[in-house]
């Protein structure tokens, strides 16, 4: 059970790290005067922190821009580490602390606020999902672009992507357009001539930076405004490589979450960030509702018995019995005991890709979305958008590591 | 085939392998483009299909085929980067990219504002060939793209950032299960219709190779409309490859059929019609004739198509017919030869039906 005083911790403090590695809590001071006033105001107030979150994610929908955001992203500052230190765990990338993988989670929290919905399931466990894929991708994305030349970097980057690395160079708007027409002119002109090994393409020679000199000074008469000057094959090749550069440096660690509340800085107290202290005061009281409690209770219930339901038939039909055995504990490897298809595959001595056609992740992924989509239909009696399925994926994502997690170690009590 | 997943593989997302030899032919296969950038295009969009079309088809069971026809393809690939499946009276379009960021999916103007091009899902897909796989790594709809995406005037595109899309391809199966009834596309304007010699003239223009981004050489709604007619298109990507006139059938009966046609299978033969007795003569007489043919197989026999001019060449009356090959062979009942014009629609009186086994059709 928690006490007021961990509640009051868990939505007002951030993590700190000190040379990469976490060193302690940091309070904020408003966050934890309006988490103080709200339990002095209410003191029969439920004291599990999910229902907590629960509450504030509402508050946040309600008004996005108010304290709400502060006291979600110091709740899931845990969630975070927690994500970043299990990809840790399972690979150090060079150059990288266990910070910069922080950092790399805590860059969702945003899209995770937007992308939760509570009807499905929690919001510390959808987070660790979403947070985890993201360092995955991220990681992948790094360790690509490392090996690459120059002039291969420059191929296989997004128009976005350069857009927003020259920007973070500081460069002016009008020079990045130009830039721009200049990358898609050399994109254009200096093709790969082999089907793969492209990695490390070497420097265009002198012919090709005229053709694409010669190829720009064309298209920057209909294509910017104002056109600019001409520019000869040697200032494109410097474009080029300042563009190369600015990727690189927008690719380096440290990657601070730009958009994150910095702690110490926000100073609103609760009615400044309600629209009226009125709604502010109604979901509270919503809270504190027994019948609500009870609803949220019995809804998880129900929405597990539906998961428990479709993962058991969904196993039955792994056929002959011996495949289904090797199914569910690899299962029980993948979800419970966090191991990759890789590891797995080195643990049974089997090879990787028949770990990957045993365990069929992408169908029990599928049978389990569709049973809680046509349950969620059924309740609701209405259709559920896009977005809602996408969010339910993610929270099966999360249950599955839940339930998997729970049949071999009863689930561990935080402090 | 499905990849394994590895460390740095996000789950939601859909890996396939493509091999070393798949990427061979599918180089070989992309060589016939006016530039070196629409090579590399087709090639990605060719990777893309052959792995992305065999793992949709051994997974979902309703009829899916490539859009319009494979030997179409090449004709989008040279100006316009996708490529368009049918899955029944669903249209997906694989939008391939080899960066190595997940930044957006960026889909060209022309996927969705051509009205006959317009898809229900559209599909970014990651294309590594040094890796050796495509990964699927999110989708959007027609309606959220046009209504929600950002439009760059400058490269012609609709753009939708990686959050904005759905990451997960089940959410795409299981919402059109329990909502088959969801809107996927947004209203599209018609493009206005183009004369010939006004086609002529833009096909004149922009079928010279130098012109390196005819996408965005002309006003759009005319670009589209000289695009959404296929013969147009065709006509666009042989002449920017600075071929002659290839597909105009007189032609093929004067001079012979050029390299192109002959690659896919078409032939002539000289034909010997045997008239007899006609009448007011009284006697034999022996013409021959020019005829195109083209071997067809249709489930396991192999059949003939012949074209024959009626009359003179000028006067453009064909008579196409259907045979059996196989010794003995019958045309069996059901059959159906069907023409179409050449860009796949159907005209009035344009089938025939073989109600039972018949020899020719």
């Amino acid at each position: 059970m928690y006490d007021g005083q961990d509640l009051v911790e868990i939505f007002s403090t951030f993590a700190q790290f000190s040379e990469g590695r976490f060193s302690r809590w940091t309070p904020d001071p408003s966050l934890r005067r309006t988490m103080e006033r709200c339990l002095r105001q209410q003191p029969s107030l439920p004291t599990s922190p999910e229902v907590w979150a629960n509450y504030w994610h509402r508050v946040w929908q309600v008004n996005p821009g108010g304290l709400a955001r502060n006291h979600l992203y110091a709740y899931l500052e845990e969630a975070c580490y927690n994500a970043a230190n299990l990809e840790w765990q399972k690979f150090k990338f060079p150059e990288y602390t266990l910070e910069d993988y922080f950092q790399i989670a805590r860059s969702k929290v945003d899209s995770v606020l937007a992308g939760f919905d509570p009807e499905y399931g929690s919001l510390k466990g959808y987070a660790v999902v979403v947070f985890r894929g993201t360092l995955k991708d991220e990681l992948r994305q790094r360790d690509k672009s490392v090996g690459k030349t120059n002039w291969s970097l420059l191929r296989h980057t997004s128009t976005p992507q350069l857009s927003l690395s020259l920007e973070n160079y500081r460069l002016s708007p009008a020079t990045i357009d130009s830039y721009i027409l200049a990358w898609e002119c050399f994109k254009d002109v200096y093709v790969p001539t082999k089907p793969r090994g492209n990695r490390r393409l070497t420097a265009p020679d002198g012919n090709t930076w005229e053709a694409i000199g010669q190829f720009y000074n064309r298209e920057r008469l209909s294509q910017l405004q104002p056109p600019g000057p001409e520019c000869n094959a040697a200032t494109l090749q410097e474009w080029m490589e300042t563009c190369a550069r600015a990727i690189r440096s927008y690719l380096a660690p440290p990657m601070t979450s730009l958009n994150a509340p910095a702690g110490r800085e926000a100073r609103a107290e609760l009615q400044d960030v309600l629209p009226g202290g009125r709604t502010a005061e109604s979901l509270l009281a919503q809270l504190i509702n027994e019948e609500e409690k009870h609803r949220q209770k019995s809804r998880q219930e129900q929405v597990n018995s539906v998961l428990v339901a479709a993962l058991d038939s969904h196993i039955c039909q792994t056929r002959p019995e011996t495949q289904r055995l090797l199914r569910q504990r690899m299962l029980q490897m993948h979800y419970g005991q966090g191991l990759t298809q890789e590891e797995i595959a080195k643990q049974l001595a089997i090879s990787q890709s028949k770990v990957s056609r045993t365990l069929k992740l992408r169908e029990l992924n599928k049978a389990l979305l569709l049973a809680l989509a046509q349950w969620g239909k059924e309740k609701l009696h209405k259709d559920l958008a896009p977005n809602v399925l996408k969010s339910m994926g993610t929270s099966i994502k999360a249950w599955l590591l839940q339930h998997y997690g729970n049949l071999d170690t009863p689930p561990e009590t935080e402090t | 085939m499905e990849l394994a997943l590895d460390l740095f593989t996000e789950e939601n997302h859909l890996w396939l392998e493509i091999s070393e030899t798949a990427q061979a032919s599918a180089w070989k296969q992309s060589q016939c483009f006016s530039s070196p950038s629409g090579r590399w295009r087709a090639y990605l969009n060719r990777l893309c299909l052959q792995a992305f079309l065999p793992w949709l088809q051994a997974g979902y069971n309703s009829v899916t085929r490539i859009w319009p026809v494979v030997s179409a393809l090449p004709s989008f690939w040279e100006v316009v980067n996708g490529t368009a499946i049918q899955l029944g009276t669903t249209r997906l379009v694989l939008i391939p990219s080899d960066t190595i960021d997940l930044t957006e999916l960026r889909v060209p103007q022309e996927w969705l504002d051509i009205p006959m091009w317009a898809a229900d899902y559209y599909l970014a897909a990651q294309v590594d060939p040094d890796d050796g796989f495509v990964r699927i790594w999110g989708y959007s709809t027609h309606l959220q793209l046009h209504d929600r995406g950002r439009y760059h005037p400058r490269d012609r595109t609709y753009s939708l950032e990686a959050e904005e899309l759905i990451d997960d391809l089940n959410v795409l199966w299981v919402g059109r299960q329990v909502w088959p009834s969801a809107a996927t596309r947004s209203e599209i304007t018609p493009l206005p219709a183009l004369l010939l010699a006004q086609a002529n003239n833009l096909l004149e223009r922009l079928g010279n190779p130098s012109v390196a981004f005819p996408r965005r050489a002309l006003p759009f709604s005319l670009w589209g409309a000289l695009l959404e007619h296929g013969g147009w298109r065709q006509r666009l990507y042989e002449k920017r490859l600075g071929l002659a006139e290839q597909w105009s059938i007189p032609n093929w009966l004067r001079e012979g059929i050029s390299e192109l046609p002959q690659q896919i299978g078409w032939g002539s033969i000289k034909f010997t019609l045997s008239l007899v007795g006609s009448r007011g003569k009284g006697e034999t007489e022996t013409v021959v004739s020019a005829v195109l043919s083209r071997e067809l197989v249709i489930d396991g026999h192999k059949y003939e198509l012949r074209v024959l001019p009626q009359g003179s060449l000028e006067a453009g009356i064909w008579c196409f017919e259907l045979h059996s090959l196989s010794q003995g062979g019958r045309i069996p009942g059901g059959f159906k030869l069907r023409l179409l014009t050449e860009d796949l629609q159907p005209f009035a009186d344009n089938e025939i039906t073989a109600e039972t086994d018949v020899d020719q059709l």
